[in-house]
């Protein structure tokens, strides 16, 4: 009997707390406080974009944006988790391209479909890919040091944030486009990679502005190109590979803005407009220039048109470079 | 020693040539001046089994003395010689255990106040078999202080119960 | 500007009101996260970061962020000492001596000694940081992945003298340590390793969910069983502060600890752990009693826990003058740092000297502010021992689950967390030290990793790890200790079996 009280006691009670609350009304969009999800830990660029973006949205939206990190299995957790959430519009994907959206589904099998499952909403950023040297460093520019290895016959070290991601990928595509011999040397995150370069260990390194820009103004860094089909807008001064005569280029890593495929069209729009207001927004622009972040906005349709090609491009390049993970 | 350490340096046996095979066929060795993915856990899969042999002649060779061999239960042999074991306590354990699990199941699923409420109260009825009023109170103190140190002094994202929101 | 009129200026700064306030705040938060089982400083500070938005000033919101920071290495060694709960990667080794300690009723000294201890490492760690911080600065940007290699290497050794009774036992734990470290993608390959089709395992586990689940959940769960036993321990709560005797006995041990943690602290990813793991051993070969180790020497708590508390304030130097983040917490930090439009880094000191300044004053009061804090605590968090298993069991593992949830927002850490319970639960019932285990799985990756850079960079060679100057020294005390080792057991076994025969 004892045990039947006790047992009916928490099926009750459990009922009502699942039950409490079903009977709220459905409010005019938004009506509560929305999530955006980010696949990365906190402090790291994807984060302080994301973060940025929080500071400002109570300005143009009368709810506020909850950045929640989640960055389990290399962002696709938190991916797998927006695709399978309700598309109300309370679940975000903040960070909407991704190595994992645009290289990974390249080199092995996704859990979802990251074109299909997901509706873009807007394109906030682009992480460019920048090679750059130590300042004490003999070299000046890229071709000096390529005109070296070949010379002596040496390889170039290089450090990288990971195996098999867009710097690892550039890095390869610019030794073969030239010929030369450079090694990758992965690390495991861009911070160590560029702690390595700058304590002199590598010959060369690569990463997104947000990283190398501030030991480039410090003068330990000497910048030497982007990866970008054009110039950089939060680095102008520095030419692209093409220019220096390398006919690589890669879109780096891109942070957009992201949906579970079903949400409402009335709440993307929405979402959409609240987005161009915010990456208009003075303080905005300011935070994300501390951050060495570019606004390189695009509308959902213009975004989910921009993320085909960037997958296509890489998985072009992966093919041509036979890059696997083994 | 006893017979648990006999079944522990088993499984420590068994986990390495499990480890080896699986390093040495899905990850990549390598070689040593270029060491692939399964380069360090194929040198721990091997120490494994060596240790584990180690260990197995250890308990072999220096047989303790006889008052700690313990035969029956390969677990209560480990125990420490221990006066005070109350009757019910592995039952207590298993139950602990149980709400444990119990509690990482609902977490997400009826989110945290929820959670909270069932895991604490079920353990101090089921677990210490606390009278009903006592473990309510208790209950509720517990659940309110959690849930207002996470939620606003600390501002922890909890889930939230997904029929509540 | 000279250091003298800086740290003046910096003074006139931190003692404002306002940035007064802050600094407390941030003790507060920091010694009560680092009281809290499983929520360390880096998930506070990056759960508290959309406050500090509204928080107009940087230097008061960074004042508050390094004050939750060292403040939780205040707290931390709180429920090591009293549960056996580390709530840091540099507090596993407090665990091992100080809880033992509390089991003999000792917890008050335990957390008096820490307490003193940490607060001395700190305020000299920040008079350190105030007069070498850039010529430190370069000596930690020259640990390339050879001088890490050889660091780790040397560490991992350190930690098998952590372990109990059997080294057999200890090297199998510690085996175990480096699989759990190699769980999930591999940086140097992108393959992902024993992951199972699991996609939160391709992220590896997390060093909070291991720590906290082998020694916290294990520890109640084996209490559980042992009730009747328990109740003795818990209410034997003994004397409440330190005797004359315990501070001659660590007053050595906290200037080595800190010297140790001040040094090895400014190395990034790691540093900290590794300079706590120096101190023990050294520690215990230094003792005239190195058979007290394990069973409740009192050096082991208050070396350490020095070393840790110098490591935190010296982790800021790369941060505060290179731009480099060493370590997860400090890296939310500069991420408050930039959101509020200040660039850690070289020019730091000349574009915020405010910030700078500001910021290392206001280490020096928060430290005062902790130990003044902590001391009376002591007394309180003594008492938690008092309440009744009941309550304080089911309480401990919410808090374990909470924290370990917060990490990475997903349910598959609480299950990580059970399954690392029932782990810590079978070593404890075997007898075995669990020590090694957290370490060799945060030491595991930073070994692997780093070789395999090296041979990379060096094309092969295994002559990179001796050619390098720190490289080689370090490489060089590593046999140095081995073949000491060796002699020592080959002394031993040759007395042992002379007794054999006289006997």
């Amino acid at each position: 009997m004892k045990r039947f009280l006790i047992s009916s006691f928490f099926t009750a009670l459990v009922a009502t707390l699942m039950l409490a609350g079903t009977v709220s009304a459905q409010d005019k969009y938004p009506s509560k406080p929305i999530n955006g999800i980010v696949p990365a830990s906190a402090g790291g660029s994807t984060d302080l974009m994301s973060r940025a973006i929080e500071k400002v949205w109570p300005k143009y939206c009368p709810q506020p944006l909850v950045v929640v990190n989640k960055p389990g299995g290399a962002g696709v957790v938190a991916t797998e988790f927006v695709v399978r959430s309700k598309p109300d519009g309370y679940t975000l994907y903040l960070g909407y391209g991704s190595g994992h959206d645009i290289v990974m589904p390249h080199l092995q099998k996704m859990p979802y479909d990251p074109y299909k499952d997901l509706v873009a909403i807007a394109r906030i950023s682009v992480h460019s890919v920048v090679v750059v040297t130590g300042t004490k460093s003999e070299f000046n520019s890229l071709p000096d040091m390529i005109a070296w290895s070949k010379k002596e016959n040496k390889p170039i070290t290089t450090s990288v944030s990971m195996k098999a991601g867009a710097q690892d990928i550039t890095i390869t595509a610019i030794a073969k486009a030239a010929g030369v011999n450079i090694v990758t040397v992965p690390f495991a995150g861009g911070a160590e990679a560029v702690t390595a370069l700058a304590g002199g260990h590598v010959m060369l390194g690569a990463g997104h502005p947000s990283e190398v820009a501030p030991h480039i103004k410090a003068g330990r860094f000497k910048p030497l190109a982007v990866a970008l089909p054009q110039r950089d807008p939060s680095l102008p001064n520095i030419p692209t590979l093409k220019e220096l005569g390398i006919n690589v280029s890669t879109w780096g890593s891109v942070k957009g803005i992201g949906a579970p495929a079903a949400t409402p069209k009335e709440v993307v729009a929405y979402l959409e407009a609240t987005l161009k207001k915010v990456t208009a927004d003075e303080e905005f622009k300011k935070i994300m220039a501390d951050l060495d972040q570019p606004i390189m906005y695009l509308n959902g349709a213009d975004f989910a048109k921009f993320l085909q090609e960037v997958h296509a491009d890489y998985g072009k390049l992966i093919k041509e470079l036979n890059i696997t993970i083994q | 020693m006893s017979k648990s350490d006999n079944v522990t340096n088993l499984v420590v046996i068994a986990l390495g040539i499990f480890v080896v095979y699986h390093s040495y066929y899905s990850l990549r060795i390598g070689i040593l001046i270029s060491p692939g993915a399964g380069f360090l856990p194929f040198l721990c899969g091997l120490a494994l089994v060596a240790l584990g042999f180690v260990w197995r002649l250890q308990t072999i060779l220096f047989k303790s003395p006889p008052q700690v061999e313990n035969a029956g239960d390969p677990l209560a042999a480990v125990c420490e010689a221990e006066p005070a074991r109350l009757p019910g306590s592995r039952v207590k354990l298993c139950l602990a255990f149980a709400a444990t699990l119990a509690y990482a199941c609902l977490f997400e699923r009826i989110g945290f106040l929820a959670a909270t409420l069932v895991f604490m109260l079920g353990w101090q009825v089921v677990v210490e078999r606390q009278r009903w009023l006592k473990a309510i109170i208790i209950t509720a103190l517990c659940t309110a202080a959690m849930y207002t140190l996470f939620r606003y002094l600390l501002h922890v994202e909890l889930p939230s119960n997904p029929l509540l929101s | 500007m000279g250091i003298f009129d800086g740290i003046i200026s910096g003074f006139f700064i931190a003692l404002t009101p306002m940035n007064l306030l802050f600094a407390l705040l941030g003790a507060l938060i920091g010694t009560a996260v680092g009281v809290l089982p499983g929520l360390g400083p880096a998930a506070t500070i990056a759960l508290l970061l959309p406050i500090t938005y509204s928080i107009a000033s940087p230097v008061a919101a960074v004042i508050m962020m390094a004050g939750i920071y060292y403040g939780a290495m205040y707290g931390g060694s709180t429920t090591s000492i009293l549960l056996n709960l580390p709530g840091e990667a540099a507090s596993v080794v407090t665990c091992i001596d100080g809880y033992k300690m509390a089991q003999k009723g000792q917890a008050g000294p335990a957390l008096g000694i820490a307490a003193i201890g940490s607060f001395i490492a700190g305020s000299v760690a920040v008079v350190g940081l105030t007069l070498f911080a850039p010529p430190i600065a370069e000596f930690a940007l020259s640990f390339g992945p050879p001088e890490k290699f050889a660091l780790a290497l040397l560490g991992l050794l350190m930690a098998v003298t952590l372990s109990g009774e059997s080294v057999t036992k200890g090297l199998i734990i510690m085996v175990l340590g480096l699989l759990f470290g190699t769980v999930g993608i591999d940086p140097i390959s992108g393959k992902s390793r024993f992951d199972f089709g699991v996609t939160e395992l391709q992220s590896g586990f997390d060093f909070v969910t291991l720590a906290v689940g082998v020694f916290g959940l294990g520890e109640i769960f084996y209490n559980l069983e042992q009730q009747g036993n328990v109740e003795i321990v818990t209410t034997r709560v003994g004397q409440v502060f330190p005797r004359m005797a315990d501070w001659a006995k660590s007053r050595m041990a906290i200037l080595r600890g800190t010297l140790i943690g001040f040094f090895i602290g400014i190395i990034p990813g790691g540093g900290a752990v590794i300079s706590s793991l120096l101190s023990y051993a050294v520690e215990k070969k230094v003792s005239k009693h190195p058979e007290e180790f394990g069973h409740g020497a009192i050096e082991g708590v208050a070396g350490p826990e020095a070393a840790n508390n110098a490591a935190s304030s010296s982790s800021f130097i790369p941060l505060l003058t290179l731009g480099i983040p060493g370590n997860a917490a400090i890296a939310m930090i500069f991420a408050c740092l930039l959101i509020k439009g200040v660039k850690p880094g070289p020019f730091l000191i000349v574009e915020h000297p405010d910030v700078f300044w500001g910021v290392i004053a206001s280490m020096y009061i928060g430290n005062i502010m902790l130990i003044i804090l902590n001391l009376p605590l002591v007394g309180i968090w003594v008492q938690l021992l008092r309440v009744p298993y009941g309550i304080l069991a089911p309480v401990v593992i919410l808090f374990t689950a909470i924290g370990s949830y917060s990490i990475a927002n997903q349910a598959f850490d609480l299950y990580a967390l059970i399954a690392f319970g029932v782990l810590g639960y079978v070593l404890r019932k075997l007898k075995i030290e669990a020590g090694p285990l957290p370490l060799a799985f945060i030491l595991g990756p930073m070994i692997e990793g780093s070789m395999r850079q090296s041979l990379l960079m060096s094309g092969g060679s295994f002559s990179i790890f001796v050619t390098r100057p720190i490289s080689s020294t370090i490489v060089a005390l590593f046999a140095i200790f081995i073949v000491g080792q060796a002699v020592l057991a080959i002394r031993r076994t040759g007395r042992c079996s002379k007794a054999q025969k006289a006997a």
